[in-house]
């Protein structure tokens, strides 16, 4: 059997992004050859900043193109240098799906945003209706046609956005980070959807990912990237075979790591019994966004406890975000009182609440504005009228905990890249010094060593006797570093329990599918 | 202790942000929106003209009633008249100035005085003049509230792209339509961040505040510009050029509903002219 022509040749390929104002030099790309053979499947994984969104954009000419810097080396895919040839020339042949669907998304409907790309190859009528039927059964998101854009959710954007470009029948796909914004039970979804499409089309696929535990049955090569290369040796792992993933498994393997293990934790259990004053207690509390058909929150009572970490994991649409907002006064609750200690949150405003809790919202590194990464850290402080002298120390402090040492403290925050402006964000939570500290979504972006530092940086706060509370999607990070296990189902608590293993299905999309991927195994 | 105890004067500025979200499409099957976007344009159009060509109140109210029953055949009256409230404001000044102010004087003075350089004076016709400024302000507004309200920006970009519209002024124009909503979530999410590191911005105005902007308007700024940059990317590997229209999925065309418009509005506009010459000036 002779080995058909390859679909993607990557010849000695360097990039280098200009330098920033800051005169820092961003990651770049350095002399990365590479083949790819038609009906193959590639995963690419690397730490953040390691150059996998860059290697991504080289894929369909956004670079030499779009983004500026300068390259060095060649990249053909499907018989087409992307020298030559323009972005719009690939999107027949290469289909893009990035990291934020939001970003993705044009249309107001999901049949207008299929119809988009076809329509722009001026195909006729007849053959955009049959291409549209043709990619929502592959995709199985027939239950989203007719409903707007606006009201999908996260892993239903981005199910939308992998449709809109395989409407084009490309022979590759490629996806950035495809997993980072779901959950177990939508990664496995999306895993098998993947499965399909290969097997059905023999579409070329690469993901470039650093969560793999769902992809590694699929794929036929795994590469490393750091630095900004391949890491030599790691293209011809077989899949399935190194004994290194099973650590990453979202299994019952956690259960018998962290939890039991912190004496803290364990003595916050057992003293239990006796009277202790819960930092924040939600009571009864139901609420429904104006407008909203069925309740976001129904009938919820929780008491979150000094030196505990509570995860509150859920599928996408549960109210995880919904609960946490209650957390700090940004929403109040139709019915039901949430208390503070022994003073009630609805006389606060949210400034003033964030004297006491400090709420990191999703997608947080939306908020940076100053000109320094000291300036960003020592904002909520200030707004909170802490002294100079504190500020000061709980800065530096912030800096090692978030891992943000090694920068320059006078870099301004929006020239960071993802993962750093994320910690950035976090620091700017953390350094408020409150007594509870509520994360939504934390380790977005984050690769799983970042993920390590901050359960560890999560654990010497809970050691501090603060309240940390953390909603998650990642079942990894949870496990980790949790003590208490909370989920969250449609407005109700499923189970409250002290057991990661109980909480977290062990077979991902065994009972989570609700909500997300409803009516589908 | 009462648990019912309902929030004393809180979340006062994300309901200006939710109200601010009533700005957008509505899908249904109304007579409006089976309307040719091209139509719609044409009438937000016309009427636009009409109401800065006359003057007359009674015009300008009866321009406001033909809106809002327009709104009532769409459904959509009830969010109509909330979204109208949205420039409340505004029409409270522009009656409060104009009555004062009025470039028309006659009849009965009611107050009159000299202030510096300024001689305020209030008369019954610089008050009614004053209503129907107010009401030409509501009577634009509400038209292309009603076009917001019943265009999806798709069906939009389509029309134009049949009226041999550039694709990238076509698009430009059918994804601002679509951003209110998305810029609207975004201000309000920065907005909630904001707060909850400690910036106080339910308590004080817009002007004791003033110097807090800079932490949502910096932010705000970022998200636009990083939302263009990864939505122009998108779109181009996506295949979008900006020399090539491409087809039409769905595309709407001009049927009967189309035709009956442009009767209703021709007659609306001799109404309108001639409820206008026989109104007192």
């Amino acid at each position: 059997m002779t080995s058909p022509d390859p679909v993607i040749v990557i010849r000695d390929l360097s990039f280098r992004y200009p330098k920033t104002l800051s005169g820092r030099q961003v990651a770049a790309l350095k002399n990365i050859s590479l083949t790819v053979r038609p009906g193959e499947f590639v995963l690419i994984t690397g730490e953040s900043g390691s150059g996998k969104s860059t290697l991504a954009r080289c894929l369909n000419g956004l670079i030499p193109h779009e983004t500026k810097g300068h390259m060095n080396g060649d990249v053909i895919v499907c018989g087409m240098n992307t020298k030559e040839t323009d972005v719009p020339d690939f999107a027949r042949h290469v289909g893009m799906v990035f990291q934020d669907p939001g970003y993705q998304l044009v249309a107001g409907d999901v049949e207008s945003e299929i119809a988009f790309g076809l329509e722009l190859q001026n195909l006729p009528e007849q053959e955009i209706t049959l291409r549209i039927e043709e990619t929502v059964a592959l995709l199985r998101i027939g239950h989203l046609v007719g409903r707007p854009a606006r009201d999908l959710s996260w892993g239903e954007r981005q199910r939308v956005a992998i449709a809109a470009v395989v409407a084009l029948r490309p022979s590759v796909l490629v996806l950035d980070e495809p997993f980072s914004g779901i959950d177990a039970a939508a990664a496995q979804n999306l895993a098998a959807v993947l499965g399909d499409l290969r097997a059905e089309r023999g579409t070329t696929i690469l993901i470039f990912e650093h969560r793999m535990a769902n992809l590694l049955p699929l794929a036929d090569r795994r590469m490393e990237m750091a630095g900004g290369t391949i890491i030599p040796g790691t293209g011809q792992d077989p899949p399935g075979v190194p004994g290194s993933e099973r650590g990453r498994d979202p299994g019952p393997a956690p259960a018998s790591t962290p939890p039991r293990e912190t004496s803290h934790g364990s003595a916050a259990i057992a003293s239990r019994g006796e009277a202790r004053i819960p930092s924040i207690s939600l009571r009864n509390i139901s609420y429904r966004y104006p407008g909203a058909r069925a309740p976001a929150l129904e009938g919820i009572s929780l008491d979150f406890y000094p030196g505990e970490i509570t995860v509150i994991s859920g599928a996408n649409g549960s109210g995880k975000t919904t609960l946490l907002k209650h957390s700090n006064g940004l929403l109040n609750p139709d019915r039901g009182s949430v208390w503070l200690g022994k003073e009630d949150l609805a006389k606060k405003t949210v400034a003033a609440a964030a004297r006491t809790v400090g709420l990191l919202n999703q997608h947080a590194d939306y908020q940076l504005f100053e000109s320094t990464i000291t300036d960003e850290l020592s904002f909520g402080p200030r707004n909170i009228k802490k002294s100079p002298g504190e500020i000061e120390t709980i800065v530096s402090g912030i800096r090692h905990g978030c891992a943000l040492d090694h920068i320059d403290p006078l870099t301004p925050p929006l020239s960071l890249s993802g993962g750093e402006k994320q910690r950035v964000a976090l620091g700017g939570i953390l350094a408020m010094d409150t007594p509870v500290v509520v994360l939504d979504e934390p380790t977005f972006g984050l690769d799983a060593n970042l993920k390590k530092q901050l359960s560890g940086f999560l654990k010497i706060l809970k050691d501090a006797g603060k309240t940390v509370i953390v909603a998650t999607h990642d079942e990894e990070f949870g496990a980790a570093c949790g003590d208490r296990f909370i989920r969250i189902a449609a407005g109700h608590i499923e189970s409250d329990v002290r057991d990661p293993s109980r909480s977290f299905p062990e077979k991902p999309g065994a009972d989570s599918a609700r909500g997300e991927y409803a009516g589908e195994s | 202790m009462n648990p019912e105890e309902k929030p004393p004067g809180k979340e006062r500025e994300t309901k200006k942000i939710r109200r601010l979200k009533l700005l957008r499409f509505y899908p249904g099957d109304s007579f409006l929106h089976r309307l040719d976007p091209r139509t719609k344009l044409l009438a937000l159009v016309v009427i636009s003209i009409v109401a800065f060509l006359l003057s007359a109140l009674s015009v300008m109210i009866l321009v406001f009633l033909f809106e809002v029953l327009l709104a009532v055949t769409s459904s959509l009256a009830k969010k109509f008249l909330a979204a109208v409230t949205l420039v409340s404001p505004l029409f409270i000044l522009v009656i409060i100035l104009d009555s004062f102010f009025s470039k028309t004087t006659s009849g009965p003075v009611w107050y009159s005085a000299t202030i510096g350089f300024l001689h305020p004076m209030v008369t019954q016709g610089g008050v009614i003049f004053a209503l129907a400024m107010g009401f030409r302000l509501l009577a634009i507004c509400g038209i292309s509230i009603l076009f917001l309200m019943t265009t999806s920006h798709d069906d939009f970009i389509r029309s134009l792209r049949g009226m041999k519209v550039p694709p990238t002024i076509s698009f430009s124009l059918g994804y601002a339509l679509r951003s209110t909503t998305t810029l609207t979530e975004e201000t309000g999410q920065i907005m909630d961040a904001q707060r909850s590191r400690g910036l106080e911005l339910d308590r004080g105005t817009i002007v004791t505040n003033r110097d807090k902007l800079a932490a949502l308007f910096i932010p705000v700024t970022v998200a636009l510009l990083k939302r263009s940059k990864n939505t122009a990317d998108a779109m181009l590997s996506r295949g979008f050029r900006p020399s090539m229209p491409g087809s039409g999925y769905k595309t709407k065309k001009f049927g009967r509903p189309d035709l009956l418009m442009g009767l209703i509005l021709m007659a609306l506009v001799i109404v309108l002219l001639a409820v206008n010459s026989i109104s007192p000036a």
